[in-house]
């Protein structure tokens, strides 16, 4: 199948991620949402998630720029991206979600930009894994449906 | 549509969820792995929308599955007020699994609480729920009424072998129990409640034979269970039966006799106390701490809120649902708004703070008669008590109200901007306090009812009035009167402003009438419990806010006689503002009556939003009365049990 080679780049990226925790077992089970309910589904949660969780950073990015930040909002909205990040899978940045919550709580601003910086850093990563790993699920498909 | 048409067969496939998250990535995730679970899907990311979903047909969903933090209005608010109004399983979910946030869902009425990721196992098992609820209810009704007829839909319990495994809350007895015959039950018969009949053993065994003489709803296979229907009346009287006797020596026994209502068994008004008396508990431990506590009460007073979609209203419910007829509340908006005459600032009612001092009774004067602002009684034969005529605010309710109007209607949880700060709402504890303009049309705050701060019952100065006064506030929006005026006012300066927790005017409906705007209001009073520290003055939250629910409810209940405000009251601690008696009466304008200042729960204001002035709600003194049996006294309160 012309599709081979992609599929199989495809599946070495997943378990890559899988490995080093960028995914976890939430996205598997979302793969298999995936095989029961049809394709689209992964490639709709991870984009609307990618969607999400920039609008929630920058928002983040925001509040901490404030000169009196308000560490409620804050929390919220680590909150909101760590239940948006645990529903897709997205292992790595859950966890940094939980850090910036502890650092957040202690109103320790200093704190909470450098937990900032970290989930700019580990989503910035993850999306372009998801960006290549959309691209190649696409030329799969692509040369499945040929 | 008709709970009782998911397909027997298949069960439980076809069964509704109604999911609520405002993060579009999890709605996506949950829709997909709920649709996999053969469930019909409506997702919605606000809550206001939900509530306006449900609100629409009751009957459409089995089950509501809820995000606790969510923007526009807190999860446990959401929750409460779907479980007051419509009865309906809740579960919440939430990245968040603090042991105590947990507890709280549970504390709310959760039916479970699942954290996120949620799984697809975890899913699967959610109709246990539904009908676990159904059949705790069907046996709870049997026991309880047995005088009252209710035709109850549930869920065909064919082939469903309840598999008590999950994780159910067992928050409640009523669940442990169910789950133990649940668990049992193999409901193979087509007569549902032959099937789990058969497995009942020890407690449900007055259940069963009660059963075998219950007449059978249009679905053969459903069980049929007579309910008590918990009007605003009839709760109004087992309240004013309760207060009577006192809270601590309320008996069902005695309050039966008091209640001297033919039918009515002993059995119903236990069961009723039961609830009552956990109602109030809750109000107490809620109001301590975080004013945004959504309250039971807090159900904002929708305009569908009839006895339940179950038949079964239960106090809070009704209190929640803020039934107020239409016209009451259209009375009392309009002695609102008529009331221009006095610029007095608003107060804000606080709750169990004297309230603010309303000022003499003059603005009430001309609309009611002789305003005697010790007499705030919420009675219910009172008609429009005089005493609201001293509730000064009410031209700067009505004031506020029309601010309001203009004001977007946030309603759900957040107080819409307040239009002026500085207006602060004087509601009276038993005010009404209406927040919403649009509302208040609807929403009439009686002059009556509300009380006017400034009764002289200091006595009871508003300390107690706090949540305690959720005793008080049974009755279904009113406050009595004259407790209310001791909360009130006692203090004209304070002018705290307490939104009853349970306001259930305040209820964050935004969708209802669109006008609730909470923003006359003004402090934010957001149902993330963050309302009250905003904004000094305003009556926000609780005026507004409630107001604004309250109004809605209000309007919408015009017939129902249900209490929307049980709630409100209740509040106090935190609420203030008692929004009472307009919502009490029946369908006609009664709403005089009993007007009161609706405390809405809803908005749970912060103690500490009182007004500048405002005693800090702190000192409310007597919320152990009000918790206790005291504030249950009429002699406290002023209570006399009339609606």
């Amino acid at each position: 199948m012309a599709s081979a080679p992609f599929k199989a780049q495809l599946t070495d990226l997943l378990n890559s991620m899988f490995a080093m925790d960028f995914l976890d077992e939430q996205f598997k089970e979302l793969q298999m949402l995936e095989e029961a309910s049809g394709p689209g589904f992964l490639t709709e949660v991870v984009t609307l998630f990618c969607g999400d969780a920039e609008r929630i950073i920058s928002q983040l990015d925001a509040l901490l720029n404030e000169p009196a930040v308000d560490f409620g909002k804050v929390d919220a909205n680590v909150h909101q991206l760590k239940g948006s990040s645990s529903s897709v899978g997205a292992k790595r940045v859950a966890l940094v979600c939980i850090k910036f919550r502890n650092v957040c709580q202690e109103n320790d601003k200093e704190g909470c930009i450098a937990a900032l910086h970290e989930i700019r850093h580990e989503f910035d990563e993850l999306r372009k894994k998801f960006q290549t790993m959309l691209q190649l699920e696409q030329q799969i498909q692509d040369l499945d449906s040929k | 549509m008709d709970r009782g048409d998911v397909d027997e067969g298949q069960f439980p496939a076809g069964l509704r969820v109604l999911v609520v998250d405002d993060d579009v990535t999890v709605l996506r995730v949950l829709k997909t792995m709920l649709l996999q679970c053969r469930y019909e899907v409506t997702t919605c990311s606000q809550a206001a929308t939900a509530l306006s979903l449900l609100r629409e047909s009751k009957d459409t969903y089995h089950l509501v599955l809820s995000d606790v933090h969510m923007p526009d209005m807190d999860g446990f608010k959401l929750l409460e007020l779907v479980g007051l109004e419509m009865d309906l399983p809740v579960i919440m979910m939430s990245a968040d699994a603090r042991t105590n946030i947990v507890m709280k869902g549970i504390k709310h009425g959760a039916c479970d609480y699942l954290i996120k990721p949620v799984r697809m196992e975890e899913l699967k098992n959610i109709w246990q729920h539904v009908v676990r609820k159904k059949w705790t209810d069907n046996n709870r009704d049997l026991e309880n009424s047995g005088s009252f007829e209710e035709g109850e839909r549930t869920i065909p319990n064919n082939n469903a072998n309840i598999n008590n495994n999950n994780n159910n809350n067992n928050s409640n007895k009523r669940v442990a129990e169910d789950a133990e015959y649940a668990s049992s039950v193999n409901d193979g018969a087509p007569d549902g409640s032959g099937g789990w009949k058969s497995s009942q053993k020890k407690k449900r065994c007055t259940v069963k034979e009660e059963e075998e003489g219950e007449t059978e709803s249009a679905d053969p296979s459903s069980s049929k269970k007579p309910r008590v229907v918990w009007s605003v009346e009839l709760h109004q009287q087992f309240v004013n039966a309760v207060n009577q006797l006192g809270i601590e020596k309320a008996v069902p026994k005695r309050i039966l006799e008091l209640m001297n209502v033919p039918g009515l068994t002993r059995e119903n008004v236990a069961s009723h106390l039961q609830k009552f008396r956990l109602y109030l508990k809750r109000l107490s431990g809620v109001t301590q701490h975080h004013p945004g506590l959504s309250n039971p009460f807090c159900g904002p007073v929708s305009a569908n809120i009839k006895p339940g979609p179950l038949g079964r209203l239960d106090f809070e419910t009704l209190v929640a649902s803020g039934h107020l007829p239409p016209q009451a509340l259209a009375v009392l908006e309009e002695e609102l708004l008529t009331q221009n005459g006095s610029k007095q600032p608003i107060r804000e009612i606080a709750f169990g703070q004297p309230l603010v001092k309303c000022g003499p009774p003059t603005s009430l004067t001309r609309q009611f008669p002789q305003s005697n602002l010790s007499n705030i009684t919420m009675n219910p034969s009172l008609d429009m008590p005089p005493s609201f005529s001293s509730w000064p605010s009410n031209n700067d309710l009505a004031q506020i109200m029309q601010q309001q109007q203009q004001q977007q209607q946030q309603v759900v949880g957040s107080v819409g901007s307040v239009p002026q700060p500085s207006a602060s709402l004087n509601v009276q504890p038993s005010c009404l306090v209406i927040p919403s303009s649009q509302q208040m049309n609807n929403f009439q705050l009686n002059d009556n009812t509300i009380l006017a701060n400034q009764s002289q019952q200091s006595q009871s100065q508003g300390s107690g009035f706090q949540t305690g006064s959720s005793t008080l506030v049974q009755s279904p929006m009113m406050l009595p009167s004259q407790s209310l005026s001791s909360l009130q006012g006692v203090n004209p300066a304070s002018q705290n402003f307490q939104i009853n927790q349970g306001s259930s005017i305040i209820a964050s409906q935004p969708s209802i009438s669109g006008n609730s705007s909470y923003t006359s209001v003004g402090p934010v009073i957001d149902y993330n419990n963050n309302l009250i520290s905003t904004q000094p003055k305003n009556l926000r939250f609780g005026v507004g806010q409630i107001v604004d629910d309250g109004l809605k409810t209000m309007t919408a209940a015009s017939n129902n006689n249900s209490f929307s405000m049980p709630g409100m009251m209740s509040g106090m601690m935190n609420s203030g503002v008692a929004v009472t008696g307009a919502l009490v009466s029946d369908n006609n304008r009664q709403v005089r009556r009993n007007n009161l200042g609706f405390v809405g729960k809803g908005t749970c204001l912060p103690s500490r939003f009182a007004m500048d002035e405002i005693d800090s709600p702190t000192t409310l003194p007597n919320f152990s009365q009000i918790g206790g049996g005291d504030l249950v006294n009429p002699d406290n309160f002023g209570l006399d049990g009339q609606i």
